[in-house]
């Protein structure tokens, strides 16, 4: 094989890498060059086995329809209907608010206070984090009201957040107590590896478990819910 | 600012969210595939994947761009995978070059591979060092630049060619030499 042509040239020239005087001079020299020419075919052959062998390995199925049948199904029409809805409710909320220069606060407060729902994650079982959640929890529900909705997601080794002997188990039972809304999620996926392992997770009877944590967030991301990562 | 321009950035915030959620979920797929060309384990690849994607979706902000998603997504899968394998229990804080020894402990895994020919191949890419099959999946697999994969690795480019070339003819070697052994595949391993 010709000693112009470095190895490295050879391996970027397959992949596309080079430009296109660089692919020239490599394809002049593969004309004199049978070596040469055999070896970009097998590297060719070489980098095609690997896309084939790892492009077709079957996705495991998720189980939920998916999120971009849900994200428009209302028709764009029917959204910008809306749209000019609130920016002409929000032009007439401003008119009425009086003296402050038709900006207020509180007409704002009032048109999000029916969109107040919160995702809280978690995916530790450090114990200073599990209560800053509950805290965190605690705050949002109480300064929320009766509009606010909390979901409590928890994931990989934050399931241990539901253990029924977790030592945040009592401020746990108290919010879920005193709020009726507030729903806790656990990963099915995390609990199924944590059995796998044979690690005991003993969870609230309070706690669902019948999706992947990613799939639990995703949809109420869609349906407008806001994030907080512990 | 107005009360009118508050609820329109309302509006295209959660535009904005929707399109990032729409273009995060047609990924599946593809990151799957590549933390399946990683790991060799359609469990722990399940698991990174959703790592990556709950990631992704409390760093979302920080994408200017969603052209450059596959990219950014790539890198979060990257720093996940060594964070889990750094923090694996038996190897704590373990370097790069040391996760590459999961991949030779004897370990049954029939179900994984099927075809006897595959199976050859995806033991010799067990075999490569890390470094070396993670540059060669995104570039043959993930069709990245070699610009993007320095970017993806934060590695200089220099180096990701190399690693490329190295890891190829590594490739090569092994399958030309077919030493493997079937049920000396194995998974990377989280405990």
């Amino acid at each position: 094989m010709g000693k112009s042509v470095q190895t490295y040239q050879i391996h970027a020239y397959i992949d596309g890498q080079l430009s296109r005087d660089e692919c020239f001079e490599i394809e002049e020299a593969m004309q004199f060059d049978s070596e040469l020419q055999d070896e970009i075919c097998h590297l060719r052959a070489l980098k095609s086995q690997v896309k084939s062998a790892y492009a077709d390995i079957p996705v495991p199925e998720r189980d939920r329809k998916p999120v971009s049948k849900r994200v428009w199904s209302i028709p764009k029409t029917a959204a910008a209907s809306l749209f000019l809805g609130v920016v002409m409710g929000a032009g007439m909320l401003s008119l009425f608010s009086g003296q402050n220069g038709g900006v207020s606060q509180q007409p704002l407060a009032m048109a999000q206070a029916d969109q107040q729902k919160y995702i809280v994650h978690l995916d530790s079982d450090d114990l200073k984090k599990q209560a800053e959640a509950l805290d965190e929890i605690e705050t949002l529900l109480k300064d929320g009201g009766p509009n606010v909705k909390v979901d409590f997601i928890s994931n990989y080794k934050g399931i241990k957040m539901f253990d029924v002997n977790n030592p945040n188990h009592d401020q746990l039972e108290k919010l879920l107590g005193q709020y009726d809304n507030l729903t806790l999620y656990a990963c099915k996926r995390a609990l199924e590896r944590a059995m796998q392992r044979g690690e005991k997770v003993n969870v609230i009877p309070q706690v669902r478990h019948d999706k992947p944590a990613i799939d639990a967030v995703v949809e109420r991301l869609n349906e407008g819910w806001k994030y907080i990562k512990i | 600012m107005k009360f009118s321009s508050k609820v329109a950035d309302l509006f295209c915030e959660s535009q904005e969210r929707r399109r990032f959620n729409a273009a995060l979920e047609n990924k599946y797929d593809r990151l799957y595939r590549l933390a399946y060309a990683w790991s060799h384990h359609p469990a722990m690849a399940q698991d990174l994947v959703q790592e990556t994607m709950l990631k992704a979706l409390e760093k979302r902000k920080d994408l200017s761009n969603l052209e450059h998603l596959d990219a950014w997504l790539s890198k979060i899968m990257r720093n996940q995978f060594l964070d889990n394998m750094r923090f694996n229990r038996r190897w704590e804080w373990a370097e790069e070059s040391e996760i590459d020894q999961h991949f030779s402990v004897d370990c049954s895994e029939s179900e994984m591979i099927k075809k006897q020919s595959q199976d050859a191949f995806y033991q010799a890419m067990a075999k490569l060092p890390f470094d070396q099959r993670e540059v060669i999946v995104l570039a043959d697999l993930q069709g990245f630049s070699y610009q993007e994969i320095s970017d993806i690795t934060s590695t200089p480019i220099g180096t990701v060619m190399s690693r490329i070339s190295r890891g190829r003819e590594k490739l090569r070697s092994l399958l030309q030499h077919s030493d493997v052994q079937r049920d000396k595949v194995v998974p990377l391993r989280r405990n």
